[in-house]
């Protein structure tokens, strides 16, 4: 169905194939509403000035029902709210059954950061570059608790859920930064948990994906995280994309990266001892929660150790690591991961 | 039902005589008669005292969360605060104001007199489910001062079993023991109805508040359970792991969000069900009109309370639940919605050619009409499964929420708690300030959560202690919420304010002031404390207006009215 291009007040920008959709929904549904209050109200107010009491003692003549209009009143509203059900639901297979034709993008939510892995190894924290007009599939879980990415541009919203993995895709239309939160609450910085999601032309793109000054990328690159706690403006705006060095130095390129899970695994291996920013603040993030450990020292001690082989590997990030070696079959790796990481707070 | 009170045989006219004005109120006095009495009109009482407070408590926190959100910069309190004061917020106004509030109060006052009988069927169980309610109250309260709780009133996990480090058992050790007050009060609600209407009160004379509780007591007695299981799971899970939610212990998290909605969703129309009923009374009475299908009106509230129990995912969108299943919820939500849809299209019907007066109780039935309309219609939003995606967890749902439960349940309770003034305190409230009162309320609320839900759909979150600065219109729309906020929250001093004054200074009320039909208004304003001297036959449909000088004489029930000009009243009828 070809739907008329609306835009609608106090709305977020359009920035993707779904929001001239879900609008023209709300739009449809705002006439619904308005019909329905106005016609409701204007009766109530009629009804109130023409049959108000002029006699303190009158008394009207009492009413039967009429199953006409019970009928009419049931049937008529239940028929309208079947067509907003069907649009809704198709509006809403789009956006939760992603193409298989995609671009990649891992997503993995933690207390308080998002932390994005592109298919070609470049990592970035609560911003996330993407081309404009490209399928990007996103595959998501979280290291701790239930986060929910939420893009209001794109009006795309999918929770991340520990032990298992959710999709959702878009296709931006709109070349600009957009807003990136939390929107499932999360625990203390939850409002902190979000930055911006850029969208780029197609070579601005490559050019960011090789590590290149892409204006966007270049006023940005390096910045250190910023916890929401010395944040004065609320939300992270300067927001930090990951030091790229890393993955620039990893050689991280398209072509070699479709290797087969084990060589990835293997080159990553060699990369040993590489290190890159984020890391080093994962493993400081690390020590400071195992500072707080309530574990008898052997479960910590296995939980140390798990995370350290995990480490030595360069496989930080767990989820393109499940990913890579099991696809969608199994999240066992994460689980242990996230495991680790809860099992150490509380 | 024999109550505690050694009293002497209130009806013969000697003790008349000497005593004019005995009633529930003055029948004998010490915090004794009050804390150890059985009537239900009491008791009624006890639990106004008690969700008054909690309301009170849950609105200081929704200032604080107010005065927070008027700039960007979370610059007021912490963030730890800041999700304290929210999640103890919803605790308060959900499980210890609004599910109590209507139902434990004016309910538990009237039902016994609106079906003529002289208590409820268990008046010690009922004291008990009081007891109960306060002692789950205390617990959560005791809890929120000593340390707080952050999780959120939905306790979604893992955060609330294995991070949160606040008092998750303990809060929720006082919600699950004052659900057990939801479950005594809606058993005891049930067998009432069912077995103690008075002579020639068949179940189709009987007022729609009267229905309308019965449904509400459906849904508290079969979905109460559910929530304190859920409950006690998670702190099952957060003391002794047990593995039920936590996917590291082989659970599930979005079993979690299955269980809570499977009671919190039904909760929600244990809220505004209550509200309804009161809203029919309101409108017959203040129209001089019998409810427009009323058999309708009577089995939309069943309809509800069965339809309620299958829409629970409709919270769960993006929760990772199946498509599928999404599509179900969505579709049994519209048909959830229809017979809230009937009810408002009767009361509306109901004043057609009516003898509409605009005494305040009817000022907060037009209230609760606009509004529920607006809050239902959203709810149509929320259900509808794409958009719901992007207003999900936004301030939309938060707008949408509060246009039912304040705009719907509150009105209604405050509507209610205006029309059975006269009759809990035998004194009439002052009506100008009463109007003026509602007026300041309805603009304060619209201007408070309507701009809710622009922000919502703008984008802004829910529960968020700070919000972006590059995003002015944002401040805008907060900083009038915040306004709204305070107009609303003087708006609702004002009626504790008269309500105080009254029960000193008010005018005495007579026993039908407005006048009405049901048999609570066929005996004193206050009843005496077995509600009816003689037992009264019903022979008149519900909602049957009799000609005005004969409704005008046809109470007070402890003397049987006589009669006037000739008309002879058959109201009451000598057993
Ligand atoms: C008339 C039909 C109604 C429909 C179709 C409806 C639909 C919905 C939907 C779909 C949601 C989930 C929104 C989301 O989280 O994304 C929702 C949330 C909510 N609704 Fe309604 N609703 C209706 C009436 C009511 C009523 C009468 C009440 C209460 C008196 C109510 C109280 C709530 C509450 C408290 C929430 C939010 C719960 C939370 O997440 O904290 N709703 N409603
Ligand atoms: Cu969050
Ligand atoms: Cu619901």
């Amino acid at each position: 169905m070809q739907l008329p291009q609306v835009s609608v007040p106090f709305a977020p920008e359009q920035a993707s194939t779904f929001a001239p959709e879900v609008d023209a929904l709300y739009l449809y549904l705002i006439l619904i509403t308005l019909f329905f209050s106005v016609l409701i109200t204007s009766l109530i107010i009629y009804f109130a000035i023409k049959y108000r009491r002029r006699d303190p003692d009158e008394l009207p003549r009492p009413r039967a029902g009429s199953l006409v209009l019970e009928s009419l009143w049931s049937v008529i509203p239940l028929l309208i709210s079947m067509t907003i059900f069907a649009w809704g639901a198709s509006t809403y297979f789009k956006l939760y059954r992603p193409p298989q034709e995609a671009m990649q993008v891992y997503v993995v939510g933690k207390q308080w950061m998002w932390k994005f892995q592109h298919q070609t190894g470049q990592r970035e924290i609560n911003e996330l570059h993407v081309p404009v007009g490209a399928r990007v599939r996103l595959t998501m879980t979280t290291e701790d608790v239930i986060h929910s990415l939420f893009i209001p541009a794109f009006r795309l919203k999918m929770d991340v859920v520990p032990g298992k993995y959710t999709n959702a895709w878009f296709e931006a239309t709109k070349t600009g930064t957009f807003y990136l939160f939390c929107a499932e609450y999360c625990g203390t910085n939850h409002s902190g948990m979000g930055g911006h999601i850029v969208v780029m032309e197609p070579t601005a793109y490559q050019q960011w994906l090789s590590g290149g000054t892409s204006e966007s990328a270049a006023g940005q690159g390096g910045k250190i995280f910023q916890e929401r706690g010395c944040n004065r403006s609320g939300i992270p705006t300067p927001v930090h994309h990951a030091d790229l060095s890393g993955a620039v130095e990893r050689g991280a390129n398209p072509a070699t990266d479709r290797l087969s899970p084990l060589a990835r695994r293997a080159r990553a291996g060699r990369r040993d001892g590489v290190g890159d920013g984020q890391q080093r603040r994962d493993d400081h993030d690390e020590r400071r929660r195992a500072r707080h450990t309530t574990l008898e020292p052997a479960r910590a001690d296995a939980t140390r150790a798990r995370t350290g082989r995990r480490r030595r590997a360069g496989l930080d990030f767990a989820g393109r690591d499940a990913l890579a070696t099991h696809g969608h079959a199994s999240p066992a790796p994460v689980v242990a991961r996230a495991f680790a990481r809860a099992a150490v707070i509380r | 039902m024999s109550t505690a009170l050694e009293t002497p045989d209130r009806r013969t006219a000697e003790f008349r005589t000497r005593h004019p004005h005995v009633n529930y109120l003055n029948a004998n006095y010490g915090i004794k008669s009050w804390l150890l009495t059985v009537d239900h009109k009491r008791i009624g009482l006890l639990y106004l005292f008690g969700v008054t407070f909690f309301f009170l408590l849950g609105g200081v926190y929704a200032g604080a969360i107010r005065l927070e959100l008027m700039t960007p910069a979370g610059d007021l309190v912490q963030s730890a605060t800041y999700n304290k004061l929210f999640t103890q917020h919803g605790i308060l106004m959900i499980f210890f104001f609004l599910i109590p509030s209507i139902p434990a109060t004016l309910g538990n006052f009237l039902i016994p007199l609106m079906i003529g009988a002289k208590d409820l069927a268990f008046p010690k169980i009922n004291l008990l489910s009081w007891y109960i309610y306060m002692l789950g109250a205390g617990i959560t309260f005791y809890a929120l001062l000593t340390g707080g709780i952050d999780t959120g009133w939905t306790f979604y996990v893992p955060y609330s079993t294995a991070f949160s480090n606040t008092y998750v058992v303990a809060a929720g050790l006082g919600i699950f023991i004052a659900g057990f007050s939801s479950i005594l009060t809606g058993l005891n609600f049930i067998v009432t109805i069912h077995t103690m209407r008075a002579p020639g009160m068949t179940w189709f004379r009987l007022p729609l508040f009267v229905w309308a509780h019965y449904a509400t007591s459906l849904i508290m007695i079969l979905g109460t359970p559910v929530i304190a299981i859920t409950i006690l799971l998670v702190a099952l899970e957060r003391l002794a792991h047990i593995g039920l939610f936590d996917p590291r212990l082989g659970g599930d998290p979005v079993l979690f969000q299955h269980l809570f909605w499977f009671y919190s969703h039904p909760a929600v129309y244990i809220m505004i069900l209550p509200s309804m009923g009161v809203i029919s009374e309101i409108v017959a009475t203040f129209s001089r009109k019998n409810i427009f299908g009323y058999t309708f009106v009577a089995f939309s509230s069943i309809a509800i309370a069965v339809f309620g129990f299958l829409v629970w995912g409709h919270h769960m969108f993006t929760s990772s639940q199946s498509v599928y299943a999404g599509m179900i919820f969505s579709i049994i939500s519209y048909a959830v919605a229809i017979p809230s849809a009937v009810k408002v299209f009767n009361w509306t019907a109901t004043m057609y050619k009516g003898s509409i007066s605009y005494d305040t109780p009817m000022l907060y039935a037009f209230a609760f009409i606009g509004l529920f309309v607006i809050g239902g219609m959203t709810g149509l939003f929320l259900a509808a499964l794409g958009l719901d995606v992007h207003v999900h967890d936004t301030y939309f749902v938060v707008a949408h929420f509060h246009y039912v439960m304040v705009g719907g349940a509150l009105m209604g309770y405050l509507g209610g708690m205006h029309y059975w003034w006269p009759k809990i305190s035998g004194r009439m409230y002052p009506e100008g300030w009463a109007r003026f009162a509602s007026l300041v309320i309805f603009v304060g609320f619209n201007l408070t959560f309507f701009p809710q839900f622009l922000l919502g759909y703008m984008g802004m979150p829910r529960r968020y202690h700070a919000y972006p600065v590059d995003a002015p219109v944002w401040q805008v729309l907060h900083v009038m919420s915040t306004a709204g906020a305070s107009v609303l929250g003087i708006g609702l001093l004002i009626p504790g304010i008269y309500f105080i004054w009254s029960m000193r200074y008010g005018r005495f009320a007579p026993s039908n002031p407005w006048p009405s039909t049901g048999l609570e208004w066929r005996t004193a304003s206050p009843p005496p404390t077995e509600n009816f001297l003689v037992t009264p036959v019903v022979t008149w449909e519900a909602y049957e207006f009799r000609p005005i000088e004969e409704m005008r004489v046809v109470g007070p029930g402890d003397a049987p009215a006589q009669p006037v000009d000739g008309v002879q009243p058959k109201a009451i009828t000598e057993t």
